[in-house]
């Protein structure tokens, strides 16, 4: 009943925040419209929409609740999004054909795809990424550190790159 | 305009005879759909990519080779904004509403051949006015100054009041509008909203904010509920893959002729806008006028037919400027424009006089590319289509394709992983922002149509040192104003004396 005005509420603080961060900006003596005007309208219309939105859902007792997020659908949710953080975070590190190779087939296995399915698409997927931006677009991905490096270096020689 | 017929036959006849021009037409149109059709890879990157691999061409072949793979990489982005709601282009952000609808009702074939059709119509007639009045209208663009643009932005704007949702709507387009402003200020330079991230700087970047908004808060949703979805096998007839019905032809005429393909090319042809825009715009001001606006963005027709005639008829109108004026209309065009810089042409309205050849050749194989692109579509379709039946029956393997799309479609944006953050970050608040009724698509608006807004805001106001007078002083500003008010007003009105009417009767 509450995450609505929960939603408002956070919206609210942080535009407020962002306001008073954007009230902050130098002003400049040559610009005629400084850069803090446009995003402080912007800021202020925000702040007043969920003030009215609060005001309104709390004196009507309107609220809308969005339908239950069973245990098995929260624990996917949270999963991918943790998934997404750790694809970019060792990105860089271990390199994409690496990272690729490694974390769908992990993905996949918590979504309940058998091991050498995962195994399979992981492999496809980290081919399709070497095929497509470094071999043919010729779009530079990392390579990442070390052995990484060398190996992720040593693949794409096997293609010319 | 008998000298005008004249190189246009010329150009026609020397484009289809000449083995080079039609070969380069034909394989830039196919690896511009395959490129649109791969989400993370932008009409704007296969432009460029193609760029060094057109200059041993002649000038005319170069052009037309760049000009073809932006035509059809804007409409390739449709097949993928129609199966995974993941915009290939971001011309083609207005299609992953009501296409993707579409595509969960089991109509995937049916809004793909909309998507084809409309493409291929609105490129058809977009390229048609260009070619018959680029060298006329040409001065025109320039008549167009910051307060006019800032009205045609206004204008914009206030068609997304037809948003469902209240004040849950106008929240999110403002989101929008804020996300745009984070970066370096275009005028003074200062960061704002960095928060120490250098790379923010530079701000998000459209694609980023697009792959979040749509295609990462969409595998949320999906992940919430069962993994695995009974999807039954569309079968269509070959007719209904190629052509839309004489009925249905006729209803989505008034939209698609009247509104997206004017609209779509008047916004291309204004210089520094583009396709995205112009698809934005289109498919605003035909919902404000639509009997129904309530069905728009749940999988009606118009929705998809409207912005795909508006962003490939932009497509050929950003020509104009960038021919005729040496002003690029939009990213690609801008790269169109180098490419002629390499060839030693300097462009203006003299390309259509002492380089009459080449000026015409490249507006003729404009026309032709969308011929050539909509021909070519069934073999992308095919392969898209079957691929999108599969993985919708297999959640997981979907999920893992876009999460893979967007996490390299992010990262080749800036070479950054601070893009993958800040997709995956605008993915969960959008999908926050959607479990609680708030409509995501005027914040995918309010971001295309943030920074345009700001530009024109202030230097308007710069240029009349802060009189905001400057807004309704020019007679176009006016008109257009005048023009917002009446599609706000009159349909409204209509709406509440046929209520009235109906509740009498």
């Amino acid at each position: 009943m509450y995450g609505e005005i929960i939603v408002f509420l956070s919206l609210l603080i942080s535009s407020s925040y962002l306001l008073y961060e954007a009230l902050k900006l130098p002003k400049l003596p040559f610009v005629v419209i400084g850069p803090e005007v446009w995003p402080s309208i912007l800021l202020i219309g925000i702040i007043i929409s969920c003030i009215s939105a609060v005001v309104y859902r709390y004196v009507r007792k309107n609220y809308y609740r969005p339908p239950k997020l069973g245990r098995g659908g929260l624990i996917r949710v949270l999963t991918t999004i943790m998934f997404i953080v750790i694809y970019a975070l060792v990105f860089e590190y271990i390199g994409f054909f690496i990272s690729t190779l490694l974390l769908i087939p992990i993905y996949l296995k918590f979504l309940r795809i058998r091991t050498l399915t995962s195994l399979v698409v992981g492999f496809i997927f980290a081919m399709l990424a070497l095929l497509l931006f470094p071999v043919f677009l010729l779009i530079p991905l990392p390579r990442g550190y070390g052995v990484f490096y060398d190996l992720t270096t040593y693949i794409l020689g096997l293609f010319g790159r | 305009m008998e000298y005008h017929l004249i190189n246009i036959y010329q150009a026609f006849i020397y484009i289809i005879t000449n083995p080079l021009n039609m070969g380069v037409l034909i394989l830039a149109s196919f690896i511009g759909l395959l490129a649109g059709a791969t989400p993370g890879i932008t009409s704007v990157a296969i432009t460029a990519i193609l760029l060094p691999f057109t200059i041993w061409l002649p000038p005319e072949t170069a052009i037309i080779a760049l000009v073809a793979a932006y035509a059809s990489a804007v409409y390739g982005g449709s097949v993928s904004a129609v199966l995974f709601r993941i915009p290939g282009s971001t011309e083609n952000i207005m299609t992953a509403l009501d296409g993707y609808e579409l595509t969960k009702a089991g109509r995937s074939g049916f809004a793909l051949m909309l998507s084809r059709f409309y493409s291929f119509l609105g490129g058809l007639v977009g390229g048609l006015i260009t070619l018959f009045l680029t060298p006329i209208l040409a001065d025109v663009a320039v008549m167009f100054g910051p307060s006019e643009m800032f009205a045609l932005v206004v204008m914009a704007i206030s068609f997304l009041a037809t948003f469902e949702g209240g004040v849950k709507a106008v929240i999110s387009a403002l989101l929008g509008f804020f996300l745009a402003t984070i970066g370096s200020d275009p005028v003074t330079g200062v960061y704002r909203f960095t928060f120490g991230v250098t790379i923010l700087g530079g701000g998000f970047d459209l694609v980023a904010v697009l792959l979040g908004i749509f295609a990462i808060s969409e595998v949320l949703r999906l992940l919430e509920s069962e993994l695995r979805f009974e999807v039954v096998k569309e079968r269509y007839k070959f007719r209904e893959l190629m052509f839309p019905s004489k009925e249905l032809f006729l209803r989505l005429a008034p939209p698609v002729f009247l509104i997206a393909a004017p609209i779509g090319w008047l916004i291309g042809f204004l210089p520094g806008v583009g396709a995205t825009t112009a698809a934005v715009v289109a498919y605003l001001m035909a919902r404000r006028f639509s009997k129904s606006p309530e069905k728009w963005g749940t999988g009606i027709p118009e929705g998809v037919a409207v912005p795909e005639t508006a962003n490939n008829a932009a497509a050929m109108g950003t020509l104009v400027p960038t021919l005729a004026l040496g002003i690029p209309g939009g990213a690609a065009t801008a790269i169109v424009l180098g490419a002629l810089m390499i060839h030693g042409v300097i462009p203006g309205a003299w390309v259509f006089t002492y380089r009459a050849q080449l000026g015409y050749t490249v507006l003729v194989g404009t026309v032709l590319s969308n011929v050539v692109f909509y021909l070519l579509a069934p073999v992308v379709i095919y392969m898209f289509l079957r691929l999108g039946e599969f993985l919708r029956r297999n959640i997981p393997f979907l999920a893992v394709m876009v999460i893979f799309f967007c996490v390299f479609g992010a990262y080749v944006i800036r070479n950054s992983v601070i893009d993958i953050i800040a997709t995956l970050i605008i993915g969960v608040i959008a999908y926050v922002l959607s479990r609680y009724k708030f409509p995501t698509a005027p914040m995918a608006i309010g971001f295309v149509l943030g920074p345009l807004a700001e530009k024109y805001f202030r230097r308007s106001l710069d240029i009349a040192f802060g009189n905001p007078l400057v807004f309704i002083s020019s007679p176009i500003s006016q008109f257009i104003y005048i023009a917002t008010a009446l599609a706000i007003v009159v349909p409204t009105l209509y709406t509440r004396l046929k209520t009235r009417k109906d509740v009498k009767s």
